[in-house]
């Protein structure tokens, strides 16, 4: 096994399940129609991660965060991710303040950054430079400026944005800061029933009222018992597997992965998918880890972490699809007698 | 692992190992099917005797190999675990249980409670469950019956196949046989060698694969014995079996007749210098006698008695005692090598036996569409003749005939043809050779022989004072031993004449003594049967 206990849980797993749900249920208040988002930006929460989100304006990706942080009581701050924002306007700046006697120090103002629940919004507008501070924040749960590093509070979530429409004057993310998220989860368009829904409780004068259903405290409870959910070294072997297969020149690799990934997934997708799987094993009241849950996350820790090359672009394959290939190819492991059908 | 566990595992294992025979069967049943069709193809148009068997065989332990390796194949319990936990959608319980069994705390402790709880309610056939495979049964299921049927069918190989089994039965009877000659040529004087040639042929032949090898390798050995008998054989043997047989019945001086040639050559050396000049001039002409008994037969002796003889007459006692001693050794040598040729003739004539055995056999067989028997055949002839001459008259004569019958394409009958006998003249009973059809098996028929529009003119003949043509005809019937042909004539029409030339041919100086009396005491013993 690679987990033990090592000491009791401040938090139990049933509790664990219940607050998660009644997280999700006051977020679905206001987000209609986007469970299987929620329960991403759930998972990476409780994994303490970060999730890029890509999808097109007006879909509620800031009104998710910001219900999140009412759901949990937490801060929460949105920068909007321009070409000419400077990495200071992220992490914070030392300006220079007078105190009552007239003495004159650098203080530090902390910047948007320093919140629980940070909404990227459009992370791939900002220059390279800024996208960095960010993202080296996400990475290092600290921000150093002016000499001093500050630690970021936690629970720590960024979620990230992208406009898969506008690439013009934008800066994609290089493939290195991509892997520091978690997971990416494609933000789809609702169906009709579910704008209908919207419409009626955004258009009215009735306002919803969310609950906090949880707190800092609780949350890293949470974060801490999901590292302690064991999970079988088969189930283990099989996100390695499946990592393994995303690199083109691997015995294993599907066709569809040798033809168009140029780089496959690094080591962080595999931490990415156990991380996520224990979250869902936790979340579906189970003890441990399956390698279900680990497919079931395969396709968010994996697509932002695939480099595929023009011929991918040019054939209109897009990284899920090489994902879905990549879970066909790579199956279950056997557990039956060797040689068995 | 939990104890709760336990009998689920058990179960699941059981069915796992039945679920993974049964698959592997299936999937490997159109490979043995069509192995076996080709198999059981190739014996109908080749001589593969091992392909039927084979396919059967080939079948038969694949299937016992995959049963037998899904009875003691280890199936691990983390195996047993995964395999229920996909069967059950447990979403990996049993196996993660299984990993924790050791682990101490509260997530461990839900794992095992999880996985009992599953247990609890969970079935083993529900865990794994045996499949049909419909593709490759479907195959398997049109070609095996198939492949069955043309095994069943007649196989247009079979007769070669029974050809070749007759063939190696007739080889390991004539190997048989050649074994039992060996151990008799083996308690005979010298016939060891001969006889471990005899036992090294019959292991040869049993490993040869066709009667024509079989009877190549019977050949060469029996030229190869044949070789080693010299072809004075038989007068060195009489030599010195006549030689043995008159001091026998004479012994020399100072022996018994019990004593050998060699002792008793050695006991008159020893006597001679007490023996008078009478005695020793008779003992001088007695070996002088033996001398020329052995002249022809061993030269080598004869010379040795001699030069004893003259050495005894000339009173050089120790020259003669020398010469005898030489003479008994010579004696001794050639009768060594006599009993060792006899031996190997008599290993010969086995082998040869075996080859006309064999031959015999192919011969017989039905396959080969042929025939051939001997028969033997009495005939006999009664013509009548009118002849006209001076004078006139009648006559009329009985005479026998000598007639050869030969018979071909399974006609047992054969054609005697007799001479018409003149009258007054008794005839003399015909002898008959027949050719005569087998059956294959070697039994000969028996039928008459007699064929009277075959039947000859008779010889012109003197009847009375005219001469007439008869007409004869024989009557006879085959007694058709195969192996017979010996002579049929009667003992007693020959006796005499046989009697004669023996009583002439014990004037010849060359035949001892003993074999004088002991060829007198045969025809009198036959006469007087007679």
């Amino acid at each position: 096994m690679s987990q033990h206990d090592t000491a009791g849980p401040t938090i139990s797993p049933e509790r664990y399940a219940e607050i998660a749900a009644e997280i999700e249920g006051e977020v679905g208040k206001v987000i209609v129609g986007q469970d299987q988002l929620v329960r991403t930006v759930v998972t990476c929460l409780l994994a303490e991660g970060h999730a890029l989100l890509e999808g097109v304006p007006g879909l509620g990706k800031t009104m998710l965060l910001k219900a999140l942080s009412e759901a949990v009581d937490l801060p929460f701050s949105r920068v909007q991710f321009t070409p000419d924002l400077m990495p200071a306007d992220i992490v914070g700046t030392q300006v220079l303040e007078e105190d009552d006697r007239g003495h004159k120090t650098f203080q530090f103002r902390p910047g948007p950054v320093f919140a629980s629940f940070v909404l990227a919004d459009e992370v791939n507008r900002a220059t390279p430079k800024t996208q960095s501070a960010l993202l080296e924040a996400m990475q290092e749960r600290a921000v150093t400026a002016g000499g001093a590093t500050r630690a970021l509070p936690r629970p720590f979530l960024v979620m990230a944005t992208q406009n898969p429409l506008e690439m013009e004057g934008t800066y994609p993310l290089p493939e290195a800061q991509l892997d520091r998220f978690l997971l990416k989860a494609h933000v789809p368009f609702p169906s009709a029933e579910d704008l209908v829904t919207v419409l009626e409780r955004t258009t009215g004068t009735h306002s919803v009222q969310l609950h906090s259903v949880a707190d800092a405290p609780t949350l890293m409870a949470m974060i801490e018992l999901t590292r302690r959910v064991p999970i079988a070294s088969h189930v283990l072997r099989h996100a390695v597997d499946l990592v393994v297969a995303t690199h083109s020149d691997s015995a294993t690799a599907p066709e569809l992965v040798r033809r168009y990934v140029r780089f496959g997934a690094s080591p962080r997708a595999a931490q990415a998918m156990v991380l996520a799987g224990k979250v869902t094993a936790l979340l579906d009241g189970r003890p441990n880890v399956s390698i279900a849950d680990i497919r079931s996350v395969a396709i968010g820790a994996l697509r932002h972490r695939l480099v595929v090359g023009y011929e991918a672009t040019a054939d209109g394959v897009d990284a899920a699809q090489l994902v879905a290939a990549l879970l066909d190819g790579v199956g279950e492991p056997a557990a039956g007698m060797r040689g068995a059908p | 692992m939990n104890r709760s566990l336990t009998p689920l595992f058990r179960a699941v294992r059981r069915r796992l190992r039945v679920a993974w025979a049964l698959a592997t069967l299936q999937l490997l049943a159109p490979v043995v099917a069509v192995a076996a069709l080709a198999l059981v193809v190739a014996a109908r148009y080749f001589d593969l005797p091992w392909a039927e068997p084979a396919a059967l065989w080939l079948s038969a332990a694949i299937a016992v190999g995959v049963v037998g390796y899904a009875v003691v194949c280890k199936v691990p319990d983390m195996l047993v675990a995964r395999a229920a936990d996909r069967g059950l959608h447990t979403r990996d319980a049993f196996a993660t249980s299984l990993e924790l069994a050791g682990d101490d705390g509260d997530f461990p402790e839900r794992v095992r409670a999880r996985a009992d709880e599953i247990a609890s309610v969970s079935a083993p056939k529900e865990a794994v469950r045996y499949r049909l495979l419909r593709k490759p049964t479907g195959i398997a299921a049109v070609i095996a019956p198939a492949a069955l049927a043309l095994a069943l069918i007649a196989n247009p190989q079979d007769a070669l196949r029974e050809q070749r089994a007759d063939d190696e039965a007739a080889i390991e009877a004539t190997a048989d046989v050649l074994r039992a000659e060996a151990e008799r040529i083996a308690e005979q004087p010298g016939g060891e060698e001969a006889a471990e040639r005899l036992e090294q042929l019959a292991e040869e032949l049993e490993k040869t694969s066709s009667l024509d090898e079989a009877d190549e390798l019977l050949d060469d050995a029996a030229a190869e014995l044949r070789e080693q008998v010299s072809p004075d054989l038989l007068a060195k043997k009489a030599a010195t079996e006549g030689l043995q047989r008159s001091l026998e019945t004479a012994p020399l001086p100072g022996s018994t007749g019990e004593e050998s040639v060699q002792e008793q050559l050695d006991a008159l050396g020893e006597q001679l210098p007490d023996m008078t000049d009478d005695e020793r001039a008779e003992a001088a002409e007695r070996l002088d006698d033996l001398a020329a008994t052995q002249e022809a037969g061993d030269p080598g002796t004869a010379q040795l008695l001699r030069e004893a003889a003259q050495a005894i007459r000339e009173g050089d006692v120790s020259t003669a005692r020398a010469r005898l001693g030489e003479a008994g050794q010579a004696n001794a040598q050639s009768s060594a090598e006599a009993a060792e040729q006899t031996a190997a003739g008599e290993a010969a004539q086995a082998a040869s036996d075996a080859a006309d055995r064999l031959a015999e056999a192919r011969e017989g067989d039905p396959s080969a569409g042929q025939g051939q028997g001997q028969g033997q055949g009495q005939g006999q002839g009664q013509g009548q003749g009118q002849g006209s001459g001076q004078g006139s008259g009648q006559g009329s004569g009985q005479g026998s005939g000598q007639g050869q019958g030969q018979g071909s394409g399974g006609n047992p009958s054969g054609n005697v043809n007799g001479g018409g006998g003149t009258s007054g003249t008794g005839g003399q009973g015909g002898q008959g050779t027949g050719t005569g059809h087998t059956d294959g098996s070697g039994n000969p028929d028996t039928d008459t022989i007699y064929d009277p529009a075959h039947g000859t003119g008779g010889e012109t003949g003197s009847v009375g004072g005219g001469s007439g043509n008869g007409q004869g005809g024989t009557i006879g019937t085959t007694d058709g031993q195969t192996n017979s042909g010996s002579s049929n004539v009667a003992v007693s029409d020959v006796l005499d004449d046989y009697a004669r030339e023996a009583t002439d041919a014990m004037d010849n100086p060359s035949v001892p003594p003993s074999v004088r009396a002991l060829v007198l005491a045969y025809f009198n013993q036959l006469q007087g049967e007679n």
